[in-house]
């Protein structure tokens, strides 16, 4: 915030002024140092492994994390393409009963940790659940004696994943769809193709890029999955590096295992980053002509309406109505230790999303007001974080802080005579630090693009009317930039609600959080007594997608 | 008003220089503005033109010289005063109005000092004279490009700066607008009795608008002159030829007060200091050129272009020399043909070679 002291003062063209705009670069700087150094001090693994180390791990569970790794992300891939495209395409083109309602319906499960719905599925589909329950009933079977598929596998955390992550993919796709020219249409058919081939040939290549945007945002969301996996008992990378870290307290290994995931994940980024790159040039489309919808009646209506009704059922009415059926039948679950552990859990999401707004404000306006190459740098390296899955930055952090407590805070205490313990590594801040590194990228872009509206010549206006550098802060940036800040405060906060794997590994002793509790209880079978925390998560879940579906909702 | 207030307004711009780094980018640059004049800064971009503007609004440093307004120092080496204490207004070319303010908030923005009625007042009289009474609670956004425009120039008016700065004002306005907006900007400045200094490259802008026009070139004033004379007594042959059309054709000086030239001989009227014999060039502007069916000098037609009242025709001497030359619109001639043509001069503007 004192870019704009800042800016008057170097103008002044005093050394002696020039301080502040240094600080707040050396501030920028060390931030973005701080933040990096958890994935650095994984990527150091790759060079210092040790290669017995990588002939063990290859000889025994390697196989199996990659195998299960790649399957997940196969099966995945290929659901939410399907949904995600259909309901977009269909959204987009045709009118039918409820068409306009399903463009932010869709949305919903996007409030669901796949962990959580893992668990409402279980409670449905397991033996002991309501449906083999009634079929067993009904048809007078016993165990055994029918096939029922197994929900606690691969496949069906394939589709507890799919169920939840199609939104990114539909999201992306609809965009791109509303944005390309009717007249392109027009112009295929024109020249012979059918509405079928146009889609083929014209609609889905022109939409592709973005297709490609949100497909490896699901991936990204898939290889970080630590609760759905876990839960199912499937063993991949995310489980494997937390079993090698805690189980085996194999520090070094866990750590050479986050390095190749890590390898995939940038590949994921690079994916990203190309397909959002060829999506600017896509869309330089002169003027735009959107299509009329076009009317569907009697059966074709009906196909839409059930194509649009069923991931809307199966990501979120169904799994919701679990959990409420769970939470009604044992109401006294609400109580003092309920309400704790909620306050311990919103508590914790609001000083993280706090911290991360403040750092992305330094961040943001030391590169507003000098943009360095490594100014640069430092954003590009930050925003990277939402790509990594949990449980490689906690391990990142995790060793990190406690070289730090060990070298550092210990030598610090025998100097001055104090045992200090273990000052960070056991700490609400490593937790907050972890937050930090993965939810950055959200409130950092949100500070950027709010600071990029107000033009440089909106403080000149200021300025010129008799306003100091602080005034202008106060009676324009801060106004101008309240609503992105609020925005930015509710996604990472619903963010930090959700994580789980990070959580798990980093929260001090006995220190509670909703998600945390619900997975403890899920996984002792006590899916009741998990149904409150849960049912709040995804209660909490709504928000980012309320924000989502009202801008695209004012946007149309 | 009190001769003294007037004082207070009027610009000194004394031998600035203005650097990035090494690059120098205003250079010993000298101007004055009289209190109520409009001044206009016009030059080809990269001319140090806008950089000038911005020091004089505080948002540049000086690396040499002064600026004052009346007998306030604004800026010299070492010190630049903040902006918000100048008494500058500004209007930028991308307008710049606050987008979560109201339209009468945006005006009264800088007069937040007055009292409440006294603002009311402020902002009507204001909207008044820029012809937007009613807009008070309009959003920026809800507003035209040539509102948005207005908006701004009320704002920037509004705590009755010493002097007003404005910055490409209407190069972001299509042209029928821009006309018709620059006229009444001016009635609006000189009703205001305010100074006034513009920045602009477009040279029929800095004619409308200003009294004074500042061509600049490579960081310095090549001429600071009324619109006519800079049309008509260029100082250099940068201005003749940066404003308006114009050609050179040689001249030879024959005597003190006479030169020949290929389309006959011309008493100047003012004394030459060149030689006999000296060779220079003479400015030709296309309406100094007429067609005279009785000229003994004669031009073959190679173009035409009817314009209403008149045709241009381009016209090419016997030794291949291209000229343009205006004729009243009865004088219909077929390219090809071959017409009389004569030189007629009101300012004879010469340089030498």
């Amino acid at each position: 915030m004192l870019s704009l002291a800042v800016k008057q003062k170097v103008r002044g063209g005093q050394s002696r002024k020039r301080l502040p705009v240094n600080s707040l670069a050396a501030a920028s700087a060390i931030t973005a140092g701080l933040l990096a150094i958890p994935i650095l001090v994984i990527v150091a693994h790759v060079f210092t492994g040790n290669a017995d180390v990588w002939v063990h791990l290859s000889k025994t569970v390697l196989p199996e994390y990659l195998k299960n790794s790649f399957g997940l992300a196969a099966g995945v891939s290929a659901g939410v393409l399907v949904i995600g495209v259909s309901t977009a395409w269909i959204t987009t083109q045709y009118s039918f009963p409820g068409s306009r309602v399903f463009s932010v319906l869709l949305m919903l499960p996007m409030a669901f940790p796949a962990y959580i719905i893992a668990y409402s599925y279980t409670g449905l589909l397991d033996f002991a659940g309501p449906v083999q329950s009634w079929i067993r009933s009904a048809f007078n079977l016993r165990y055994g004696q029918y096939w029922f598929p197994e929900i606690r596998s691969l496949g069906g955390a394939v589709w507890m994943l799919i169920f939840v992550l199609y939104p990114y993919v539909f999201l992306m796709t609809r965009a791109a769809f509303l944005e390309q020219s009717a007249n392109l249409s027009a112009a295929s058919r024109s020249l012979g193709l059918n509405g079928f081939k146009t889609f083929w040939k014209v609609n889905l290549p022109i939409a592709r890029p973005a297709i490609v945007t949100g497909l490896s945002l699901v991936l990204m969301e898939t290889l970080a999955d630590y609760g759905t996996v876990q839960y199912f008992g499937v063993p991949t990378f995310t489980t494997g590096i937390f079993r090698t870290f805690y189980g085996l307290g194999n520090a070094a290994a866990a750590a050479q295992l986050a390095t190749l995931l890590l390898g995939f994940v940038v590949l994921l980024i690079v994916l990203e980053k190309y397909s959002r790159r060829k999506q600017q040039y896509f869309n330089k489309s002169e003027s735009r002509q959107r299509a009329e919808l076009t009317r569907l009646g009697g059966m074709k209506a009906l196909a839409a309406f059930l194509c649009c009704a069923v991931p809307v059922l199966l990501g979120f009415i169904i799994p919701v109505l679990m959990l409420l059926i769970w939470c009604f039948q044992n109401l006294a679950q609400f109580d003092a230790a309920f309400v704790s552990l909620a306050w311990n859990s919103f508590s914790l999401a609001a000083i993280a999303a706090v911290v991360a707004i403040v750092m992305s404000l330094a961040l943001a306006y030391s590169n507003r007001l000098n943009s360095t190459l490594w100014s640069r740098v430092a954003i590009q390296t930050v925003s990277t974080g939402y790509a990594l899955p949990g449980v490689i930055i906690a391990i990142g952090v995790m060793i990190s802080l406690a070289w730090f407590d060990h070298r550092v805070v210990s030598a610090v205490g025998d100097l001055i005579g104090v045992d200090f313990g273990l000052l960070f590594s056991g700490t609400l801040v490593a937790l907050i630090f972890a937050y930090s590194v993965r939810f950055m990228a959200m409130p950092l872009g949100a500070c950027r693009n709010a600071l990029a509206q107000i033009k440089p010549s909106v403080d000149q206006s200021a300025r010129s009317l008799g306003k100091t550098p602080l005034q202008t802060i106060r009676l324009i940036h801060v106004p101008l930039l309240r609503g992105s800040l609020l925005t930015a405060f509710l996604m990472v906060f619903v963010d930090v609600l959700k994580e789980l794997p990070a959580t798990l590994i980093l929260r001090p002793f006995n220190f509670n959080t909703l998600a945390v509790r619900a997975y403890e209880l899920a996984s002792d079978e006590r899916l009741f007594e998990a149904a409150p925390a849960s049912l709040m998560i995804v209660v909490v879940g709504l928000i980012p997608v309320y924000l989502l579906t009202s801008s695209i909702v004012r946007r149309s | 008003m009190p001769i003294k207030e007037l004082n207070n307004k009027s610009l000194t711009i004394n031998d600035v220089s203005i650097r990035y780094g090494d690059n120098e980018v205003v250079t010993r640059l000298n101007m004055q503005l009289k209190a109520g004049e409009i001044g206009c800064l016009l030059g080809a971009s990269g001319c140090g033109k806008s950089t000038l503007l911005r020091a004089i609004s505080g948002f540049g440093d000086l690396a040499e010289g002064r600026i004052l307004l009346g007998e306030r120092l604004l800026s010299e080496r070492g010190y630049t005063m903040p902006a918000e204490q100048r008494k500058v207004g500004l209007v930028f070319q991308d307008v710049a109005l606050f987008p979560h303010l109201s339209v009468e908030q945006n005006i009264a923005f800088g007069i937040g000092a007055l009292r409440r009625a006294e603002q009311q007042s402020r902002v009507a009289e204001l909207l008044a004279a820029v012809g937007l009474s009613g807009y008070e609670k309009r959003y920026p956004n809800s507003l035209s490009g040539g509102q948005q425009q207005r908006i701004a120039l009320a704002r920037a008016l509004a705590p009755r700066p010493d002097l007003l700065l404005l910055d490409e004002p209407f190069s972001g306005l299509d042209t029928m607008l821009r006309d018709s907006l620059l006229t009444e900007v001016r009635n609006i400045l000189l009703e205001q009795q305010i100074t006034a200094l513009f920045v602009t490259h477009d040279q029929m802008e800095a004619f409308t608008l200003a009294d004074k026009v500042a061509l600049m070139h490579n960081g310095a004033i090549e001429q600071l002159a009324t619109p006519y004379d800079m049309y008509h007594k260029p100082k250099t042959r940068y201005v003749a030829d940066f404003i308006g059309k114009g050609y050179f054709i040689p001249a030879e000086v024959l005597a003190s007060h006479q030169i020949n030239t290929e389309l006959g001989v011309l008493n100047t009227g003012f004394t030459l200091s060149q030689p006999e014999g000296a060779s220079m060039s003479l400015l030709l502007r296309p309406d100094d050129i007429v067609h005279d069916d009785q000229s003994n000098y004669q031009a073959v037609i190679t173009g035409k272009q009817f314009r209403g009242s008149y045709f241009q025709y381009d016209v090419e001497l016997s030794n291949g020399r291209s000229l343009v030359c205006l004729a009243s619109s009865h004088h219909n001639h077929a390219i090809g043909q071959r017409i009389g043509i004569k030189m007629e001069l009101e300012h004879i503007v010469l340089f030498e070679n």
